[in-house]
């Protein structure tokens, strides 16, 4: 399955695809939807956040997701990250249909297989650089001397090592991040799930916090990176763009970056 | 070779099952001891407010402390002082040893005479023991060395049958002494070793008064009641005693009844007394009968008010307190939202969140249990110095109140834990 060929497919057609395919791809499917919707009640006003969303992923790919806000990518990705849960349609991740998942299994779910990152970095306050990537693997059970170890690993795999013993405050945003990044990937989780994670960066270190998500990507990680900046989507091998709860586009991000500045200047 | 491997295979399994339990133990030990640890740092990181929160419960819990001392104290007093009368045996006086209310029927009766005493050893064939008791309080001295407060009783031989005291060394007044007015005396352990140390007291010419006395007995020690030594005291013949205090003085009488017959032998001293004093049918009383059941049923009850009074209070601070811990734990789920969303985030399930609260609230009372019962503990042993009452407090007192403590940070950490637990870990996130 090419790029240029998913570059084409609406909404529609690709969950028609990616149903009548699953039998052979799901070997490499890491996720699927499948006319995912979510819709919100507000007082009498129904908001429909996500409408008939379907696409693929599969493991190792690099997919960037675009959109202004209130364009439905963030309802997307709590789905994606097992935070929240489609009104209809179906989200298979790694072949476990997540949308009947009890609150539980939920949780234990965004353990095993999801590593956010945030915009705001959400690490804990007056809790060391270490304790904040350890907490993962607290919820997983792992005891306390292998905890420490991974933790360490993870800290030195995104270039922290030598402030390990550090508190949030004490850090600098892009460090914060970092500690965050750590704190995704030290579960080994299938996708690492990233929400506008430059946003509070200033744009030096928003590339470092990217070039890492890069080397991370071509280490074999899974990263799905949602952004508003087209520059940022632009970068990302796969890029999915949203509109008013639509899937609108999907392929090459320099490619649907292109047709949405086209777009905008039509 | 087949047998070998079915049972290779079967401790396999049975190896598989165990590994998977042990894991799944560690799991959740791991998951509630970090969570545990969590609480810890929680509190840690607000230690004033922390505090503040559990004065309440530390004043409630004080309080009951003090009040459970205090009644320990007060039954064990209490019993102590009963048991030296003995179970089998009754006090009559002319006024009941417990008046509530209303003194005024028993303010116009007549004493306790000498020649009640006689009625009843005459008459009373149910009576094994019947002993004339008169009290007063004297200086005592010998050579130079001077009690003050001594509480001097007057009474017969058969005194020491009525009641459980014992003599260490010596002997009791005889008949034939007890009757008479020899200047002779039986005193307690405290007066010998306050006047004698370590000499034998036996003998030796102790002044009361501006009367000398041979000792000719020593009690064994009797302990405190209500404060006050009960060993305290010289025993004097009850013809000596009227000759030194005055024989129209008011006095009882110590009534032992034949084993078996307590409820016959009342009975029968009510009968005698009545025809001695010459009362009509109509008549009340005019004389009052004592017994130790008695006695222990009425202090029970009035200590019951009295427990049941202060327990109301102490409870109603622990509610108070307990609503205020509730009240800081709500403003630290709300405080720790978005740290609450990204626990959940990471992995942690619903019931980790509800523990770390639960664990956290509990450990604020516990600390505010453990203050509360140190303060009780110090108020015990300040009341125990001061006042005429003593104050117990069991180790045993203290474990229960810090199990109590943590219970009630349980009951009111529930409802913040619920509600940290039920947050929407997409709503925590993005709470600002």
């Amino acid at each position: 399955m090419s790029e240029s060929e998913r570059s084409k497919a609406s909404g529609v057609s690709e969950a028609r695809r990616a149903r009548g395919s699953r039998g052979e791809s799901e070997a490499c499917a890491l996720l699927t939807l499948a006319r995912v919707s979510r819709r919100y009640q507000m007082g009498s006003e129904t908001i429909h956040a996500l409408r008939d969303v379907s696409f693929t992923i599969d493991a190792g790919e690099y997919v960037g997701i675009v959109g202004s806000s209130g364009s439905g990518k963030s309802t997307l990705l709590n789905i994606l990250g097992c935070l929240d849960t489609a009104t209809s349609g179906e989200y298979r991740l790694r072949g476990t249909d997540v949308r009947d998942s009890s609150d539980d299994a939920l949780s234990d779910l965004r353990n095993r297989e999801i590593g956010f990152v945030f915009q705001t970095f959400q690490l804990l306050p007056r809790t060391t650089a270490l304790e904040n990537v350890e907490l993962p693997l607290v919820y997983r059970g792992v005891r306390a001397g292998e905890r420490r170890r991974r933790a360490r690993e993870a800290l030195a795999r995104v270039g922290l090592a030598s402030r390990m013993r550090h508190r949030p405050n004490e850090l600098s945003g892009g460090q914060r991040q970092r500690v965050a990044i750590a704190r995704a990937l030290v579960t080994e989780p299938s996708i690492l799930l990233a929400d506008e994670p430059t946003g509070n960066l200033d744009s030096a270190t928003g590339r470092e916090i990217l070039e890492l998500f890069r080397e991370l990507h071509e280490a074999g990680n899974t990263i799905i990176l949602v952004t508003h900046e087209p520059n940022i989507a632009a970068q990302c091998p796969r890029a999915l763009r949203m509109s008013d709860g639509y899937l609108l586009d999907d392929g090459p991000g320099s490619r649907v970056v292109a047709d949405l500045m086209v777009g905008v200047r039509l | 070779m087949s047998v070998m491997g079915a049972i290779r295979r079967v401790m396999g399994a049975i190896g598989r099952v165990i590994g998977a339990i042990g894991r799944a133990i560690v799991r959740v030990a791991v998951r509630q001891g970090v969570a545990f640890v969590t609480a810890l740092r929680g509190i840690a990181a607000n230690r004033m407010r922390a505090f503040l929160s559990t004065i309440g419960i530390a004043i409630g819990v004080a309080t009951l402390m003090t009040i459970y001392g205090l009644t320990a104290g007060l039954t064990s007093s209490f019993t102590r002082q009963l048991a030296m009368l003995g179970s089998n045996t009754m006090y009559v006086s002319s006024r009941p040893w417990v008046i509530r209310g209303d003194w005024w029927r028993y303010r116009n009766r007549p004493p306790i005479t000498r020649a009640d005493v006689a009625a009843l050893r005459r008459r009373g064939d149910l009576l094994a023991a019947v002993a004339p008791v008169a009290d007063a309080a004297a200086e005592v001295s010998y050579r130079g060395e001077r009690i003050g407060q001594v509480q001097v009783q007057g009474t017969t031989s058969e005194y020491i049958d009525t009641s459980t005291l014992k003599m260490a060394s010596g002997r009791f007044l005889s008949p034939l002494e007890g009757a008479g007015t020899g200047q002779i005396a039986v005193i307690g352990s405290e007066v010998a070793e306050r006047l004698f140390k370590q000499a034998s007291p036996l003998g030796a010419r102790i002044a009361l008064g501006p009367q000398r006395f041979t000792v000719i007995g020593v009690l064994v020690p009797q302990g405190k009641a209500f404060g006050r030594s009960l060993d305290n005291l010289v025993i004097i013949p009850i013809d000596t005693f009227g000759r030194l205090y005055g024989m129209r003085r008011d006095m009882a009488i110590a009534v032992t009844a034949v084993e078996g017959a307590l409820l016959q032998a009342e009975d029968q001293i009510i009968e005698i007394l009545r025809t001695e004093r010459g009362l009509g049918a109509g008549d009340e009383d005019s004389f009052s009968i004592n017994r130790q059941s008695e006695l222990l049923k009425i202090f029970n009850q009035e200590t019951a008010a009295l427990f049941g009074v202060a327990l109301a209070i102490g409870l109603i601070t622990l509610l108070v307190g307990g609503i205020g811990v509730m009240n800081i734990m709500l403003v630290a789920v709300t405080e720790r939202t978005r740290e609450i969303g990204v626990r959940r985030a990471v992995g942690a399930r619903r019931r980790t969140i509800l523990f770390q609260f639960l664990s956290e609230s509990a450990l604020v009372t516990m600390v505010g249990g453990a203050l509360g019962t140190a303060v009780g503990m110090l108020g015990c042993r300040v009341i125990d110095r001061v006042a005429p009452i003593s104050a117990e407090l069991s180790p045993g007192a203290a474990v229960g109140a810090l199990v109590f403590s943590a219970l009630i940070g349980l009951v009111f950490g529930t409802w913040p834990a619920y509600r940290a637990s039920r947050l929407d870990p997409i709503d925590a996130l993005r709470f600002e």
